[in-house]
């Protein structure tokens, strides 16, 4: 055989080796992935369980009640949220096992749903008045700019609201579905804040902190007229 | 799609430094060549084409008229100079092994090198630019080489530049010391395709029945390097012998040479469309020709894919600002999350990949016998010449597409 044909075909089965091999790798990576996650949610997953076990033992004290929740809840959001954001960061990598990712999905937004309740059930019962708010978006440009304004508004106005989020374009969740029919969302983006007020569009960031100033004000003059009239 | 993409890209990158080093592998002993020298050495006649070389001139007739060949002739060809090149060579003209012929328009090189190719009578033509030297010896070994197999129908030597004053000619330094090394493999298994301007020697009969070169053609010594092998003749190296040339100093130069040279190479593959694939003249015309353009062709797709990259970075940052305004956070660091977001389908076989480049690398600079002058010339020729490149090639396919004038720099 000529040393050409020779070298064309052992360097075909070096490229195609080394191909392989990256496809190995990147198959190893994408279950890594799925792990990394999977362990993410099981951490969150007993976090929340141990905080509903606790606040069961607690039910009869309110105070004690509201103590747990400041102390734990902010740990538990911000390792949901960090779930999120891997969630969305992995899903562009092509993670190969797609049953296991929707999988991940579901239970990220069970735990979502979940954290939003505790923290309903908290504004309730400790007199708070917590901004909790439901964003879901899809790959359009406004839902892009709806996820900047909300990181601005938690970042710059109010660090101590909470934001979930819902990706529209890959529904594979009853949570999801249950949510959509609740709201009628059908699009994004849209934001629901505090269960009563829903926004079917994009909400820029001005007129999103005049929303908030009006939420708040009703409340402050509630207090200012209780106080007069006691 | 994008994924499929970046995989021909690094694939065909792989493929191609492997396919050099088996050849290189394979052929680990015949790097030095010896040939036997001819007993009455043939008549040559080196053709000079020149317009406004005011600066190097003298150089270089000074260098050609003392090589110390028996039977030479220079002709120097003025291309209708505008500056004083035509005077500087009239200074040699008592030398009776020059000839000067002076154009009375400016007609472009092919033409000039015409015209003297009409005033050869020799058994060989060499073509050299007028920025460029050679050393005493390489016209002797060219030969010898030439005479040493029949079917030789040119036969070119190393080059280098001749100066490394800017970091653009650094880099070139590097880039030209891994050319010849590929030129060399590709001479071993008789796929070599070109025949450069600093110095080639032809047989005079080929040149004249080829009808001389391609006037108007933007590489006219590549398209006559590929109508040598039509004719049935292999191109050789003598990796023994040096030409040093003047190189771009700067990149807006470097650039202008390397877009002319892809515009050529485009339009000759048109030229040669005969020639793709075609079993009739060898490996040359059935896999080199064809995975040269593929590869350059996949070059231009890849600096696409960074070009798409970029510009949804940009966009997203645009999103951001004209929504939220210039905002800065530094993002959480997580060394796990990091390498879990890489994309290792293709950055394994990249990476892989590159210990192939840096021993074929590696392999080039001990067999020319260098060391590694200059580091930083280096490290942008491995990592980010390939880049600079598909950018040429993008321009001159650009070019192409839009009809822009061709302008021979």
């Amino acid at each position: 055989m000529d040393i050409v044909k020779d070298s064309i075909i052992r360097a075909s089965l070096f490229t195609l080796l080394l191909l392989s091999v990256g496809v190995l790798v990147g198959l190893q990576v994408d279950d890594a992935r799925g792990d990394y996650i999977q362990d993410q949610l099981k951490e969150s997953d007993l976090r929340m369980q141990n905080f509903i076990v606790t606040q069961n033992y607690l039910e009869q004290s309110t105070n004690n009640y509201c103590r747990l929740v400041e102390n734990q809840i902010p740990d538990l959001s911000t390792e949901n949220t960090r779930i999120g954001q891997n969630l969305q960061t992995f899903s562009g990598q092509s993670i190969s096992n797609q049953e296991r990712y929707k999988y991940l999905v579901r239970k990220y937004y069970v735990n979502q749903l979940r954290l939003y309740n505790v923290l309903d059930e908290y504004n309730e019962r400790c007199n708070e008045n917590t901004t909790l708010i439901f964003y879901f978006f899809d790959d359009s440009m406004e839902s892009q700019r709806q996820g900047e304004v909300l990181t601005k508004y938690y970042r710059e106005v109010d660090n101590s609201s909470y934001i979930f989020s819902f990706n529209l374009e890959k529904n594979q969740s009853s949570v999801l579905t249950m949510l959509q029919d609740d709201y009628q969302i059908e699009e994004g983006p849209s934001i629901v804040i505090n269960g009563d007020e829903v926004r079917r569009e994009y909400v820029p960031f001005k007129q999103l902190r005049t929303i908030m100033q009006e939420r708040e004000n009703p409340r402050q003059n509630e207090a200012v007229q209780n106080i007069t009239q006691q | 799609m994008i994924f499929i993409l970046a995989w021909i890209l690094v694939g065909s990158s792989v493929f191609l430094s492997m396919f050099y080093y088996l050849i290189y592998i394979q052929n680990k002993g015949q790097m030095t060549e010896e040939f036997k020298m001819p007993e009455k050495f043939p008549s040559v006649s080196i053709l000079v084409p020149a317009y406004n070389e005011e600066s190097v001139v003298s150089e270089s007739l000074e260098n050609l008229l003392s090589l110390g060949y028996p039977n030479l002739k220079v002709i120097f060809i003025d291309d209708c100079s505008e500056d004083s090149t035509l005077k500087k060579a009239r200074e040699f003209e008592g030398n009776e092994s020059l000839e000067i012929v002076s154009l009375d328009e400016n007609q472009g090189k092919s033409a000039a090198l015409n015209a003297g190719l009409d005033k050869v009578e020799s058994k060989y033509t060499a073509v050299q630019d007028a920025d460029s030297v050679i050393a005493g010896d390489v016209l002797k070994k060219a030969v010898a080489r030439m005479t040493s197999e029949k079917d030789t129908g040119a036969v070119i030597a190393r080059i280098r530049p001749l100066k490394d004053n800017t970091f653009v000619r650094k880099l070139q330094i590097v880039e030209y010391m891994a050319t010849n090394f590929h030129r060399k493999l590709m001479s071993t298994v008789d796929i070599l395709d070109i025949t450069p301007g600093a110095f080639s020697l032809y047989q005079t009969e080929d040149l004249k029945d080829l009808g001389g070169f391609d006037v108007g053609n933007l590489t006219e010594d590549q398209d006559m390097a590929w109508r040598i092998r039509k004719k049935g003749r292999s191109i050789r190296m003598v990796y023994g012998g040096m030409s040093s040339t003047e190189l771009p100093s700067n990149f807006g130069d470097l650039k202008g040479q390397r877009v002319r040279w892809a515009r050529g190479y485009i339009n000759n593959v048109f030229k040669h469309s005969d020639l793709l694939f075609s079993s009739k003249y060898g490996w040359f015309s059935r896999f080199h020709v064809p995975v040269q353009f593929f590869i350059a062709l996949v070059s231009v797709a890849g600096l696409g894919l960074i070009g798409y990259g970029l510009f949804q970075s940009l966009y997203n940052l645009y999103i951001t600002i004209s929504t939220v305004g210039l905002t800065f956070s530094l993002p959480e660091f997580n060394l796990m999350k990091s390498l879990l977001s890489f994309q290792w389908k293709v950055y394994t076989p990249l990476f892989l990949g590159f210990f192939v480049t840096g021993a074929l690398l590696k392999n080039a600079y001990k067999e020319s016998d260098r060391s590694i002058e200059h580091p930083h010339g280096l490290f942008f020729y491995f990592f980010a010449f390939f880049f600079l490149k598909a950018f040429f090639w993008s321009t001159a396919i650009f070019k192409e597409l839009t009809s822009t004038d061709k302008v021979w720099t």
